[in-house]
């Protein structure tokens, strides 16, 4: 190939190059924290669900963290800026919050002399648990909680 | 083009180059795809006054509302949506410009017409101005993710980081199809003006500066109407912050909107070739 036609495969290498150079800023941005793991009895009353995927009316929204402050919700959001010496739950272990892959979490109306609670519900399969969680200590907690989501 | 070139090419020797490119080889096909590219990228280099604003608006926008402004909540839920938002901004303005301004501006300046009478595959050109708006886009989302990332403490898990980036960077070939649209239209005095009644209002009405459920509702619904908003829709999908929408439905609209740039942009070349060679 003459000297004057080299820009084409010149052009390849630097895409190529550009290419990889793209992926590897992509593969060393900061990913989420991963949250302690459950200790159960402890921080009955304030902990954070973390990393759970909720129905918020609109749509489903995954890896989002529900902060609970003396039993009631205090934020839910994506990726909230939590206390460092929160318990942090991950939402696979938590009662209402089961992971991100195959369950959901449902914000619903729970009983209509109360505000808002969680429900439990499986994505394929539709409410798993209704809003009769008393039981349940932290279904309680959520329940009673006034949700703000928003 | 090729057909200009035979018109070109009627005359003497440039015809035997003429019927050398319907023998290309695909390397040597490639070979002159890329060097056009490597052509048009070092073209929009050597323009500071377009260059400059191109990759460092979003930038700027994305600092002050996504880091100064966005930061200091309870959540990181601003500087991740206006990332995804801002991420379709910052690829609207090289696809749009690039596209339909440089078009415009080399059509009137004979450039256009003077790479119509060169064996140069048309497929080449077109090649060219999505690849600088590609490799212009790619530079934006790079430093909005730097600095999410970095200044903001916006944190995404590995596949939404590479999704959110291969969303942001599919989205050139339907601007690319609008500004090729507009810069087979318009004229290269009024082409900055059309495309930036293009860009700015629909930039606005998609919720690329706020979200489209703060507008009044007519507003909304303009906005279902335009790529820009599913494009945006798509991106914010990717970090949980959509309106709930379907992925095929945002992709189909993007589709066949695509479609309709690309029959309008003919149309607009039919016309603006028969004016080119009816002595302009």
């Amino acid at each position: 190939m003459p000297k004057t036609d080299r820009p084409g495969p010149r052009s390849l290498t630097w895409i190529l190059v550009g290419i990889a150079v793209f992926v590897a800023v992509l593969a060393t941005l900061p990913v989420p924290e991963v949250a302690d793991g459950p200790a159960p009895g402890t921080h009955e009353e304030n902990f954070a669900i973390v990393d759970v995927t909720l129905f918020d009316g609109e749509a489903f929204r995954h890896g989002w963290d529900v902060w609970v402050e003396d039993g009631r919700i205090r934020h839910a959001g994506l990726r909230l800026d939590l206390p460092e010496d929160l318990f942090r739950r991950l939402a696979a272990t938590a009662p209402d919050g089961h992971g991100t892959q195959h369950e959901t979490s449902v914000q619903t109306l729970a009983d209509p002399d109360e505000a808002a609670g969680w429900v439990g519900a499986r994505k394929a399969g539709g409410l798993r648990r209704g809003a009769t969680g008393k039981g349940d200590r932290r279904t309680a907690a959520l329940t009673d909680a006034a949700p703000d989501t928003r | 083009m090729t057909r200009g070139a035979e018109t070109a090419g009627k005359g003497g020797g440039a015809l035997v180059q003429v019927r050398g490119t319907r023998r290309l080889s695909p390397a040597r096909r490639l070979h002159i795809y890329l060097l056009e590219a490597r052509f048009q990228v070092v073209e929009v280099l050597r323009e500071p006054a377009f260059a400059i604003p191109t990759l460092v608006f979003p930038l700027i926008l994305y600092l002050f509302f996504g880091v100064i402004m966005g930061t200091g909540g309870p959540s990181l839920a601003v500087p991740t949506y206006v990332l995804a938002t801002y991420g379709v901004f910052g690829v609207l303005g090289p696809a749009l410009f690039g596209f339909g301004v440089g078009l415009a501006n080399e059509r009137d300046t004979g450039v256009l017409l003077l790479k119509q009478t060169t064996p140069m595959p048309v497929g080449a050109y077109l090649f060219a101005k999505v690849m600088a708006a590609l490799i212009f886009g790619t530079a934006v989302v790079l430093g909005l993710f730097l600095l999410a990332s970095q200044a903001a403490g916006v944190a995404l898990y590995r596949w939404q980081w590479f999704a959110l980036a291969g969303v942001l960077l599919a989205g050139v070939i339907p601007f690319c199809a609008l500004g090729l649209a507009v810069g087979a239209w318009a004229r290269g005095r009024s082409a900055v003006a059309v495309v930036n009644l293009v860009f700015l209002p629909m930039a606005m009405l998609s919720g690329l500066w706020l979200p489209v459920y703060m507008f009044p509702e007519i507003m909304q619904d303009i906005a279902l109407a335009l790529p820009a908003y599913h494009h945006a829709q798509l991106a914010l999908k990717v970090v949980a912050m959509d309106a709930g929408q379907s992925v095929p439905l945002h992709v189909a609209i993007l589709m066949a909107e695509t479609l309709v740039f690309l029959a309008v942009a003919r149309l607009g070349f039919r016309r603006a070739g028969t004016f080119a060679l009816g002595g302009k």
